[in-house]
């Protein structure tokens, strides 16, 4: 067997572990919805618990920084309180997904309008400010880009973890942050190398 | 190695490893679920679908119903001014019609009075016809009390009309050749039975 063919073999066999262990997770968020249906508050614990950081990335793309907790929580309880309106029990990732992105943008359908702090008011906290500067570099890309740079680099979650939760294919998860990643540089000023 | 450490964090990449840092202090600090509502809600499934689909099964019935009685009542009520007009058309020219075959044949007196008795009963035939459809018409619009019936817009034109009377002429005509025929017949026979019992 040369190198190559073993490469590839290895490469099949890890891709196909991949899959096999995301099959399994899935099949178990959906024991945890029919858990739920049934009245076990104990299952939608676990389920804030697994999704509570992709809902908070994708609500913090959107909202300011103070308010992403409570719209996280609002965004649960919307969920438990719509569960029955669920059809693919599979699909609860890209649905709490949603929801999270429905509850952002009426957010701001109700917020009265404010204006943030002056940079003096504010301290001086130098870490804080250059990663307020980051933050807003990344909001300003394109919604799909900034959504899944913010759960990669805000929430610390792998590519794989990004695609499982949203429901988006490896693929499709993988080209979005490199193309954001990309963007993020050029607006940051980072010399690819 | 760089694009490694983008996807799975294997690997190195400073620059990464620095955005991660510094934005870390935005990452989601762990807090209790929500507080559920206390009363649990009951997780029916598909119960909108199901209560609009019987809704418009239900509508559809209805709308239906409505639609038969309409066509229905319409149909009955251009029955009986189909009687109607036949009455006012066809009896006086039943009757002319009468006269004029009496006529040419010279009958006697008494087939001319046998033919007004016939046209006589003729009307009144038909009166009794006008006098017993009313009553259900009237019947009609009780039952559709909510319903608004329509009178009938389209009616035959002339020349169906005129087609309609042609028949029912020659169905009258026909039929009161055929009275005469038994009338003559029966007649013979009585003359028959007067003469055998006179011999």
């Amino acid at each position: 067997m040369t190198e190559s063919e073993m490469t590839g073999n290895l490469f099949l066999f890890t891709n196909a572990a991949a899959t096999a262990t995301a099959e399994e997770k899935v099949k178990a968020e959906a024991r945890l919805v029919e858990r739920v249906r049934e009245g076990d508050e104990e299952a939608f614990n676990e389920i804030y618990k697994i999704f509570a950081p992709m809902v908070h990335g994708i609500v913090l793309a959107r909202v300011p920084l103070d308010e992403a907790s409570d719209i996280v929580q609002e965004v649960f309880l919307a969920a438990y309180k719509n569960l029955h309106t669920l059809r693919d029990k599979n699909a609860l990732g890209a649905w709490l997904a949603m929801i999270a992105r429905n509850r952002a943008t009426e957010f701001y359908r109700q917020a009265k309008p404010t204006e943030e702090l002056p940079e003096e008011l504010r301290g001086k906290d130098d870490s804080k400010t250059e990663a307020r500067e980051i933050l807003t570099a990344i909001r300003a890309l394109p919604e799909t880009y900034k959504e899944t740079l913010i759960l990669r680099l805000v929430e610390g979650m792998s590519g794989q973890e990004i695609a499982e939760r949203c429901g988006l294919t490896p693929e499709s998860a993988r080209v979005n942050l490199h193309r954001g990643m990309k963007l993020l540089r050029s607006k940051l000023g980072i010399a690819e190398k | 190695m760089k694009e490694d450490y983008l996807w799975n964090k294997t690997g190195e990449d400073p620059e990464i490893e620095r955005l991660e840092n510094a934005l870390a202090v935005f990452r989601y600090q762990e807090t209790a679920p929500p507080a559920l509502p206390a009363k649990i809600i009951p997780f029916e499934r598909n119960t909108p679908r199901g209560f609009f689909r019987l809704a418009f099964a239900f509508a559809v019935c209805v709308a239906v119903a409505i639609i038969s009685l309409g066509v229905w009542l319409q149909i009955s009520s251009d029955k009986i001014e189909v009687v109607k007009d036949s009455t006012k058309t066809i009896a006086p020219l039943i009757a002319k019609k009468l006269v004029d075959e009496t006529s040419v044949k010279k009958p006697n007196d008494s087939i001319v009075e046998k033919v007004k008795i016939q046209k006589q009963t003729a009307e009144r035939k038909i009166i009794k016809v006008r006098k017993v459809v009313q009553p259900i018409v009237r019947q009609n619009k009780l039952i559709a009390r909510n319903v608004e019936v329509k009178k009938p817009t389209v009616r035959l034109t002339k020349e169906e009309k005129f087609a309609y009377d042609q028949l029912m002429l020659a169905l009258s005509i026909t039929s009161s050749k055929f009275k005469l025929v038994r009338d003559k017949v029966e007649g013979v026979e009585m003359e028959s039975i007067v003469r055998k019992n006179g011999q």
